[in-house]
């Protein structure tokens, strides 16, 4: 092991050991200061990674049972989520979209029709991305569209690191991924995480459709404003796209005519939406995610095998985890400490507070997973909503929410920045200088839409 | 001395000077020029910063196989491209190889043939330095080929240098013949280190360099290499010889760390690194 990874796990320890020797300061339960030194914990070991993170997400699935603060069936109940079997179910249905070229089909089609200039090309990738976030997870979407934007690239003879419109191209799919994965509950794992979270501690339920309804104006309104950002930032050097179109259409004539399966699976994609959509509160989200997935299995067109090479295990533990982690805070009223605790300092002001939630959510998922980071501030902004009742729970958990997801700055912040940065077109200092602006303006529209269009329509 | 030479492409950049280097060595030397393309994964590596929480291993896999694939056929597109347009007729003396894997480990392996299948031994590796290019440059203490690092210009004054503490024998000969290709004026200088007032090691010097010139005489108190960096007036030489054996020495007889990527990185003349036994 490196000398690295030691040091950071001994850290850890040290966190927890001072967390149970400490005295707990007034307002404070002993359950409590547990929790928050699993909470600091929990933070260091997904920042600094010396275990996988999954790893870490079920190391605070069991230490609340491991130290005595709740007794282990409950500790291990969190795991049975309905968020985790939505995520799986969803996973399900990717794995069979990515098996069968389903996206690929969808996005070169779309990106044939419209039409042979850079600028122009660059929103259909910027849109497809975002769009495609709706009903699939964001880091799904970038993965199946590098390999389209590369052979793009290729064919227009680009230099990488040079030129502006692979720049462009690549920074299209990382923000559109993430920007996308705003809109809908499939896009981000923190999304149904979210909502499983409310469902725990406050007994609201909201539908996949009351997300949209939510969510989808920040993404519309912030959609075209990213997007004429990086065209001013990196303004294309070419002037036509000829050579990529024809190697758009050779990969659209190699990919043939559309098979049955795809037909199958498109099917069952348009049921289960609409199933998310209708029957939200008759069946719930996770049966309606994995009756989709076992549908496919029916139909013949994914195999388990398909299933275990494509679903990503390791994040489920992660959200059983981060879920946990929020509700014994809220049960050990260590969230509310917390609350209180940064109220002191912000005042109560309820803008300021919405504003410094969304700065700060966005800080730390800069640095670790969003899901981790939405997970350990949920609770946070739970216990706020209590103190402040002008801010309801929805709004805080909403604005945490979606605030995870405007990560655009750093490499390490999403895996569509990761994937895009890893194929040598960019540098980090692009990365930084796009994604700064977009970051500012990010945060100021969803805070004014915060402070409009949620008002106006009765959230808060 | 100069038949074959490894000119390494990263992905990361096009070494456009050292490429445009490749004329002056075809014409003079009639040198075979092997461009050796690296498709670098330590940037495809980057992909499992942020990932692998998210991503399974197969589609980290396929991922990085879409971009090592994408590099590819840049070179035969782009690079290669690039490369006839600047050598013209002279590419007839060029060839090509693709590799995946680390900067600087690739080109090691393609030098110690366990990478290669039908080329020569190398004389020298010609490569261009370019900071925030995010390269491992470890080449440099690792290869034991004469390595020239390319910043472009014509060669009007050459500066040889050698140490008195581990002579490289063929300095001279280098400077002597690159600097009849080049029509340069030649400078030549042996280094000795002087420690509490004494030269350390004259003699061995005088013994390896019996029969060749070197005009002056230049004294210091710690490595050729960091005297040369913080002493020499750069400016007035574009080329700057630096030879040495690989056997210099230093506490209990363990090698010492020559700093020659600081040479690489701190320089801005051309320079050729002679480190050779």
């Amino acid at each position: 092991m490196k000398k690295k990874k030691i040091v950071f796990n001994i850290m850890g320890i040290l966190i927890l050991i001072g967390a149970y020797t400490l005295p707990e300061p007034e307002g404070l339960s002993s359950d409590g200061m547990m929790m928050m030194g699993i909470l600091v914990y929990a933070a260091f070991m997904w920042i600094t990674r010396p275990i996988p993170i999954a790893a870490t997400g079920l190391l605070i699935l069991v230490l609340p049972a491991a130290l005595g603060i709740v007794d282990s069936s409950e500790a291990l109940s969190y795991f049975g989520n309905k968020a985790v079997f939505f995520l799986l179910g969803a996973f399900i249905i990717t794995a069979a979209l990515e098996k069968h070229h389903v996206h690929k089909r969808f996005s070169l089609h779309i990106l044939r029709r419209i039409g042979k200039s850079p600028i122009i090309f660059s929103l259909g990738i910027f849109c497809i991305s975002a769009f495609s976030s709706f009903i699939m997870p964001e880091h799904a979407v970038a993965a199946l569209m590098i390999p389209i934007v590369l052979s793009i690239l290729v064919a227009s003879k680009v230099t990488p690191k040079k030129s502006n419109f692979a720049k462009l191209c690549m920074l299209s799919v990382a923000f559109g991924c993430s920007l996308g994965s705003l809109g809908t509950l499939v896009g981000g794992a923190r999304n149904p995480v979210t909502i499983s979270f409310l469902e725990e501690t406050s007994n609201i339920r909201l539908s996949f459709f009351d997300w949209m309804y939510y969510s989808v104006p920040v993404v519309l309104v912030t959609l075209p404003i990213i997007w004429f950002i990086l065209i001013k930032v990196f303004r294309p050097e070419i002037g036509s796209l000829v050579s990529a179109r024809g190697r758009i259409d050779q990969e659209v004539k190699n990919m043939g005519r559309i098979n049955q399966e795809s037909v199958i699976i498109l099917v069952i994609l348009f049921m289960t939406i609409m199933g998310w959509i209708f029957l939200h509160y008759q069946l719930g989200p996770a049966v309606i995610a994995v009756l989709g997935g076992i549908l496919l299995f029916a139909t013949g067109v994914i195999t388990w095998e398909d299933v275990e090479k494509r679903v990503p295990w390791g994040i489920i533990l992660l959200y059983g985890g981060a879920i946990a982690l929020g509700v014994n805070l809220q049960k050990t009223g260590a969230a509310n400490f917390i609350a209180v605790k940064s109220l002191s300092m912000l005042g109560s002001n309820p803008y300021v507070i919405l504003l410094s939630l969304i700065i700060l959510t966005i800080l730390l998922t800069s640095f670790m997973s969003n899901t981790a980071a939405v997970g350990l501030l949920l609770p946070v902004g739970l216990g706020i909503s209590n103190e402040i009742p002008e801010l309801g729970p929805v709004v805080t958990s909403m604005i945490i929410a979606l605030s995870g997801g405007l990560a655009f700055i750093l490499v390490i912040a999403t895996p569509g920045n990761a994937i895009t940065y890893s194929t040598g077109y960019y540098r980090t200092k692009d990365l930084f200088k796009a994604g700064s602006i977009v970051t500012i303006i990010s945060i100021l529209i969803l805070f004014l839409i915060a402070i409009s269009y949620w008002k106006l329509i009765g959230l808060w | 001395m100069f038949e074959n030479i490894l000119v390494p492409i990263s992905s990361n950049f096009i070494p456009e000077r050292a490429i445009e280097r490749t004329k002056f060595f075809i014409d003079n030397f009639k040198s075979k020029i092997i461009f050796l393309y690296i498709a670098e994964s330590k940037t495809v590596n980057k992909i499992s910063m942020g990932s692998t929480h998210a991503l399974t291993p197969k589609l980290i896999e396929d991922i990085k196989k879409e971009i090592y694939d994408a590099h590819m056929e840049s070179i035969a597109t782009e690079v290669k491209h690039k490369i006839a347009q600047s050598l013209g007729e002279r590419r007839k003396s060029c060839a090509y190889s693709i590799r995946k894997g680390e900067f600087s480990d690739v080109i090691n392996r393609f030098i110690d043939r366990t990478f290669r299948s039908s080329y020569e031994n190398f004389n020298m590796v010609l490569l261009e330095y370019k900071k925030k290019t995010n390269l491992n440059y470890r080449i440099f203490d690792d290869c034991n080929i004469p390595i020239w690092v390319e910043r472009g210009g014509s060669i009007k004054n050459i500066l040889a240098i050698t140490s008195s503490l581990s002579a490289n024998e063929l300095l001279p000969k280098y400077a002597k013949i690159l600097e009849e290709a080049s029509k340069a004026n030649l400078k030549t200088f042996h280094y000795s280190v002087k420690e509490r007032g004494k030269l350390l090691k004259k003699a061995e010097m005088d013994s390896n360099l019996a029969n060749t010139r070197l005009e002056e005489d230049w004294q210091g108190v710690s490595s050729m290499e960091k005297e040369i960096i913080r002493d020499i007036n750069l400016k007035d030489y574009d080329l700057l010889i630096i030879g040495r054996t690989c056997k210099a020495c230093g506490f209990m007889g363990l090698t010492t760390h020559l700093p020659k990527v600081e040479i690489a990185k701190k320089i801005n003349s051309n320079v050729l690194i002679l480190y050779s036994e």
